[in-house]
């Protein structure tokens, strides 16, 4: 059977619609990649400035550290004067102030995990042990009370990965 | 059945499925017809989108014991999890011990 001019239209106009599917299936895929792309890069940018965060209110806390320790240790040996008690209960307030400072970079860092806004497995994985840490601390329980709490955001991730059963 | 068993149950459904539109629908199905309560309340049933909710948090959780390195890879890179706040942890420790004494 021989092909007329009419099916050789009818052929390229087949072609081409094949031609346009893969196509706009290959920029679909490039679209789904630079968004994939993108998502990661910004979950990077977050991530890192959360790390920053914690880091530098650690530093703050070792600063302070280092201006309590010499008075303190003029407290134990009872050679501290008036002065120098007042300004170690200053600096002991400091202590609290940059303590509360630490742990709103955590709550903020579990913020952003409860709303996605970071890769939640990389976050799990690397912060798995510090929110653990901070709740199992006798020191800082009377911050992780679970009525009173102003740290709701890293009680909910720690109950989350500690008893999900319960969740 | 636990709700963690069942939930890995579901996830293995997904992982061998041929078609996972299919095994959506089944896991789907499957989910309408559970009566699940809420701790310590047991006269309240969970929504369907709690019931979800649940069920997206330990496929999350899998994926991450997934994600963990087998011991061996840790034997031949060390532990991933470098981050650690168990020092800071120990100067605040010091701290506060400091004041009570």
């Amino acid at each position: 059977m021989a092909l007329d001019g009419s099916d050789y239209i009818a052929l390229a106009a087949v072609a081409v619609s094949i031609a346009s599917l893969v196509f706009s299936w290959k920029a679909s895929q490039k679209v789904d990649a630079s968004a994939r792309e993108n998502t990661d890069i910004q979950h990077a940018v977050i991530e890192n400035s959360l790390r920053q965060s914690i880091e530098g209110a650690s530093a703050r806390i070792n600063d302070i550290a280092g201006l309590i320790l010499p008075f303190e240790s003029k407290k134990q040996l009872n050679t501290i004067s008036k002065e120098d008690e007042l300004t170690l209960q200053g600096y002991h307030r400091s202590l609290d102030a940059a303590i509360e400072s630490w742990l709103n970079t955590y709550e903020n860092a579990c913020s952003n995990y409860i709303d996605g806004k970071i890769d939640k497995i990389r976050f799990r994985r690397n912060y798995d042990v510090e929110i653990r840490n901070l709740l199992d601390r006798p020191d800082l329980k009377k911050y992780f009370d679970s009525n009173t709490s102003r740290y709701k955001p890293i009680l909910k991730v720690y109950r989350k990965w500690n008893d999900l059963e319960n969740c | 059945m636990s709700r963690t068993k069942l939930i890995v149950q579901y996830r293995k459904i997904l992982a061998e499925a041929r078609s996972v539109e299919i095994a959506k629908a089944e896991i789907l199905a499957s989910v309408n017809t559970l009566v699940w309560v809420e701790p310590g309340k047991p006269n309240r049933s969970l929504t369907r989108h709690e019931k979800f909710q649940i069920i997206e948090e330990i496929f999350e959780d899998l994926d991450f014991q997934k994600s963990l390195p087998s011991l061996e890879s840790e034997r031949v890179y060390g532990s991933i999890n470098e981050a650690d706040n168990s020092g800071i942890l120990d100067v605040i420790s010091a701290l506060k011990r400091g004041v009570k004494d």
